[in-house]
């Protein structure tokens, strides 16, 4: 069974205020140290003995630092670790894009790019306190050139947002778009939009609901299907890293703040940017108790449109463990589906997931 | 020491009137407590009464006192609470003592509870030492309110005193010593000593709190409790200082405590007499009238694992608190539990309060309910204190419910205002009397469950907080009463159940209703909520559904956390008590139930 990589680039030109990524501003001596320590990282090759065939470089915005950087941690990847044609994304902001940029990103080993857009209209970008300068129109055509498993990233349920305003951002995703996530704006402690949350103008629930409708059939009718929660792709351009995540699969993560998870171990990485250039990367590690595990399963796969794999979760664990799973959940049938031993929450379901997971929980 | 050189008494008033602050005076004067260790309200020591500013607990202290005649005196004070709830601790104090010092705010005059404590130590055959407190402040009306105490008391020298700045506190000590009539007891007959409260400790047992009416009783003695027949040997006694003073011996007169490892705690009776074993007194002394619950509740734990704790802890706070009943219950809603007497709303509160703070149990309380009598139509008689127990109404016959006769006292200017509040409680004027030209008594049948809940509040409000009330139960009178059920999701939460007067129902439906819909958080289905009297909904709301609860993502980094956060959520359900597969969190148990104890 393939793994993935996650590489975080903790840096930013500035901090958004909805953001609670792990990321800094970035100044150019730090991130010469920093991808310095990464490499290091990358060197101490742990679990070498994995073979993976995805990678994900994220952040923070990656393409905010020297495109020569990412090169030089694909390559020591490369040198590394057992690829097994890769797909291997990069997130882009796309003020932050060249052409020169896209070039050396594609020269490097990259096939797949993810475009932070949220949204196509100012007022919005101005709503989510994210500012930007580049017209994305003229932008099209470089990208495009260069690579075609392109992904954006779209957010919806943003101050004042209407239907209208949505279908207007909707309309403006370029035709041959394959990925799109799309993400309801949740505002997290310690932002700067919690902090002025009470006068916000958010949308409510029901219209919530509502632009979610809208997207699923707006982007259906392009031959975009939803297949996660927020995620949705043209057939067999699913982010082949996300989802290990969703299906449980091992993933090996460098770099501040990054997360591993092998076999039921999990590893977190140092948040604090002096322990990480000191080379102290870790900052904890444990192994997930036999019901942790199952509830990240049954959280994470029911996440999938086509939900939860029954035979592979039995595989994983054992058949008592899916028969007391198959119990909850029929407290909770009126919510799933069962269909080719998946069992999968229906729409109502997913617009509840938290409530339900967490019932389902052991 | 010599009963000759003995005094007890007790400090009474109506509420806020100053006894506590004259009793720190002349503890300070006494040399009781220094300065340095000197507090306010020194002898309310529970936690909760000096958050409050008022006293619950009687509370003894021992004062050693140099009269001016040369003479060395001991003095045991019983400072008592004013509030009309714990009349009881009032009653059990003055039974120990042969005088009642009588505070009097000189700016507030006589008030419902001063009368109420004047007929009480005139019961207990005590002699009364009246004083003015309070004369420093600019409002105080010294001749109208000694007027005031005369019209009541008859010709008497009354002190005009300063608690807070201590004016004149020395002739209050003086008046103790020279009214005050030495205690009689009989110093070589058989010990006999009333026992007027007591407390559990966790290393000595029972602390049994005296008054050594005959004999004596030293450390090492074998005694007897005469009603409950079960013998001890002494292991400790002492005094009060407030702090409790070991010595060896308490004698003739006195007051004080002893212990003797008593683990049992119904072994230890609020007013039974303590003798010597083996040289038993004859008669008991005559002990006090237990009072009568008036008001009940039950008491469940939040948690459900915490039953034996709660029940524990009730039998350890009974021996503190020999008025609280109770007796185990269960209820659909909220499990095992104790159904409790109580003697008011706020003795409910500050059960409840201690319960949680001294011994650790989280709970909730139903609405606070009285005592009906039901007759059936078949000619039986039902006695019932819990909504529950409310037999079908084409059983019933009719309904009796408690009434209680409320005393008012108040400036005559509010008379018309506070009467037609009496009059939409239901109340019936028995009487009116002017105690002075401007004070007048109004004298009301009310029913209980009238005056339970927010009445005192308004009386407040609507006389500029001048009038004040006192109540004694009466006897029952018939009434048209109904139960009115709650359904949740379709099912009766008996929890919320209540009786009341068949007028008020439509009204206390309708509030609750809203409450409940304003406390229960959106389920993933629609609930109706309806109050009914038997079939017939009189009032009905709706809690939609919850829509939406999701996290827009999950990857790699955020996995942990998420699943803690769902963890967490769960933990949350199991906290919740589940009704008609309705979840309601223990808050909203908390709020919705919560009373207003005025
Ligand atoms: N100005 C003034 N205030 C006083 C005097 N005596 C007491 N007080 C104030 O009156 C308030 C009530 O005093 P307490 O001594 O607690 O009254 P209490 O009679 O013990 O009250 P309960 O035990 O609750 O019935 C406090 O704020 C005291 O500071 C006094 O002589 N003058
Ligand atoms: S670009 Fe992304 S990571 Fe950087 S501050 Fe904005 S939201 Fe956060
Ligand atoms: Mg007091």
């Amino acid at each position: 069974m393939s793994s993935g990589i996650y590489i975080h680039i903790p840096f930013c030109s500035r901090k958004c205020d909805y953001c609670d990524f792990f990321s800094f501003k970035a100044s150019s001596s730090y991130v010469d140290k920093y991808i310095d320590a990464l490499l290091d990282e990358i060197n101490s090759g742990k679990h070498q003995a994995l073979s993976f065939d995805s990678i994900y470089i994220g952040g923070g915005t990656p393409s905010c630092i020297d495109a020569s950087y990412i090169n030089r941690i694909l390559s020591r990847l490369y040198a590394r670790y057992n690829l097994n044609s890769p797909e291997i994304t990069i997130e882009l902001n796309p003020e932050t894009i060249t052409c020169e940029k896209l070039q050396i990103y594609k020269e490097s080993g990259v096939n797949r790019i993810s475009l932070g857009v949220q949204s196509f209209a100012s007022k919005n970008l101005e709503a989510l306190g994210r500012h930007r300068m580049v017209d994305l129109n003229s932008l099209w055509p470089v990208i495009f050139s260069i690579f075609t498993n392109v992904s954006i990233d779209l957010m919806y349920g943003i101050p004042k947002q209407t239907l209208q305003n949505l279908r207007e951002d909707l309309r403006s995703i370029p035709e041959n778009i394959k990925h799109v996530s799309c993400y309801c704006l949740s505002i997290e402690p310690g932002t700067q939009l919690y902090k002025k949350s009470c006068n916000l103008n958010l949308p409510n629930d029901d219209l919530l609901l509502s632009m979610q409708e809208t997207i699923i059939n707006f982007l259906g009718i392009k031959d975009i299907y939803r297949y996660e929660i927020s995620n949705y792709a043209r057939p067999s351009f699913e982010s082949r890293h996300n989802l290990h995540y969703w299906q449980y699969d091992n993933y090996l993560g460098f770099g501040a703040g990054a997360v591993s998870t092998i076999s039921g171990e999990r590893m977190e990485n140092t948040k604090s940017m002096l322990k990480y250039l000191s080379r102290n990367y870790v900052e904890s590690a444990y192994s997930l108790s036999e019901n942790e595990q199952i509830n990240e399963y049954v959280m994470l796969a029911l996440r999938l449109i086509k939900g939860l794999d029954l035979s592979a979760f039995q595989r994983r664990f054992s058949k008592e463990k899916v028969n007391e799973l198959l119990q909850r959940i029929s407290d909770n049938n009126k919510f799933f589906y069962l269909k080719d031993n998946f069992a999968a929450l229906n729409s109502q379901g997913l617009n509840l997931s938290n409530t339900i997971v967490s019932n389902l929980f052991l | 020491m010599e009963q000759k050189y003995i005094r007890n008494f007790s400090i009474i008033a109506h509420i806020d009137h100053g006894k506590s602050t004259l009793a720190d005076r002349l503890l300070e004067i006494t040399k009781t407590i220094s300065k340095r260790e000197m507090k306010e309200q020194m002898l309310d020591t529970l936690d909760l009464e000096q958050e409050r500013g008022i006293t619950i607990k009687l509370q003894p202290a021992r004062m050693i006192y140099i009269a001016n005649n040369g003479i060395t005196y001991q003095l045991n004070l019983i400072d008592t609470p004013g509030h009309v709830d714990f009349t009881y601790e009032v009653s059990r104090s003055l039974a120990a003592c042969e005088g009642a010092l009588l505070v009097v705010d000189a700016a507030q005059g006589i008030e419902a509870q001063t009368m109420a404590n004047i007929y009480l130590a005139i019961e207990n055959n005590l002699t009364i030492v009246p004083l003015l407190n309070k004369i420093d402040l600019p409002s105080a009306n010294i001749p109208v309110v000694k007027e005031e105490i005369i019209k009541i008391l008859g010709e008497h020298e009354i002190l005009e005193v300063s608690a807070k700045t201590g004016i004149n506190v020395d002739s209050v000590l003086e008046a103790i010593v020279h009214e005050i009539p030495a205690p009689t007891g009989k110093e070589t007959e058989p010990l006999r000593a009333l026992i007027f409260d007591s407390f559990y400790d966790a290393y000595r047992g029972v602390v049994v709190m005296i008054r050594v009416v005959d004999g004596s009783v030293s450390v090492g003695q074998k005694i007897k409790f005469m009603q409950s027949d079960k013998e001890y040997e002494i292991t400790e006694i002492g005094y009060f200082n407030p702090k409790q003073v070991k010595t060896n011996k308490l004698e003739t007169g006195e007051v004080g405590y002893f212990a003797g490892n008593i683990r049992n705690i119904v072994d230890v009776k609020i007013g039974d007499t303590v003798t010597e074993f083996q040289k038993e007194a004859s008669t008991p002394l005559s002990g006090y009238k237990e009072p009568n619950a008036m008001v009940f509740s039950g008491l469940y734990p939040v948690s459900t694992e915490e039953f034996p704790l709660l029940r524990e802890a009730l039998g350890k706070l009974k021996l503190n608190d020999s008025s609280l009943k109770y007796e185990p219950e269960s209820s659909k809603a909220l499990g095992f539990g104790f159904r409790c007497g109580f003697l008011g709303l706020l003795h409910l509160e500050i059960v409840k309060e201690r319960l949680t703070r001294e011994y650790n149990v989280n709970l909730i309380a139903t609405s606070p309910g009285v005592i009906y009598k039901i007759c059936l139509s078949n000619a039986d008689m039902l006695t019932i204190d819990n909504p529950a127990d409310f037999p079908d109404r084409e059983k019933i016959d009719y309904i009796e419910e408690p009434v209680v006769k409320a005393t008012i006292l108040l400036p005559h200017e509010f008379v018309g205002a506070i009467m037609e509040l009496c009059n939409k409680r239901r109340g019936k004027m028995l009487n009116m009397e002017y105690l002075t030209e401007t004070r007048v008594l109004l004298f009301y049948q009310l029913p209980l469950n009238e005056i339970l809940v927010d009445f005192f509040n308004q009386l407040k409000a609507l006389s500029k907080g001048y009038a004040s009330l006192d109540y004694e139960f009466s006897g029952y009178q018939v009434s048209d009463l109904v139960k009115v059920d709650i359904l949740l999701n379709h099912e009766t939460v008996d929890a919320f159940s209540f009786i009341t007067h068949k007028d008020n129902a439509y009204f206390k439906g309708r509030e609750l209703v809203s409450k409940l819909r304003e406390f229960i958080p959106r389920q993933m289905f629609e609930i109706p909520i309806q109050a009914s009297i038997g079939s017939k909904v009189i009032a009905r709301e709706t809690i939609s559904a919850m829509r939406k609860n999701v996290l827009a993502k999950c990857y790699g980094g955020d996995i942990s956390r998420k699943r803690k956060l769902l963890e967490k959520q769960k933990e949350g359900k199991k906290k919740m008590k589940s009704i008609g597969s309705v979840e309601i969190p223990n808050e909203a148990f908390l709020s919705i139930l919560k009373i207003d104890s005025e």
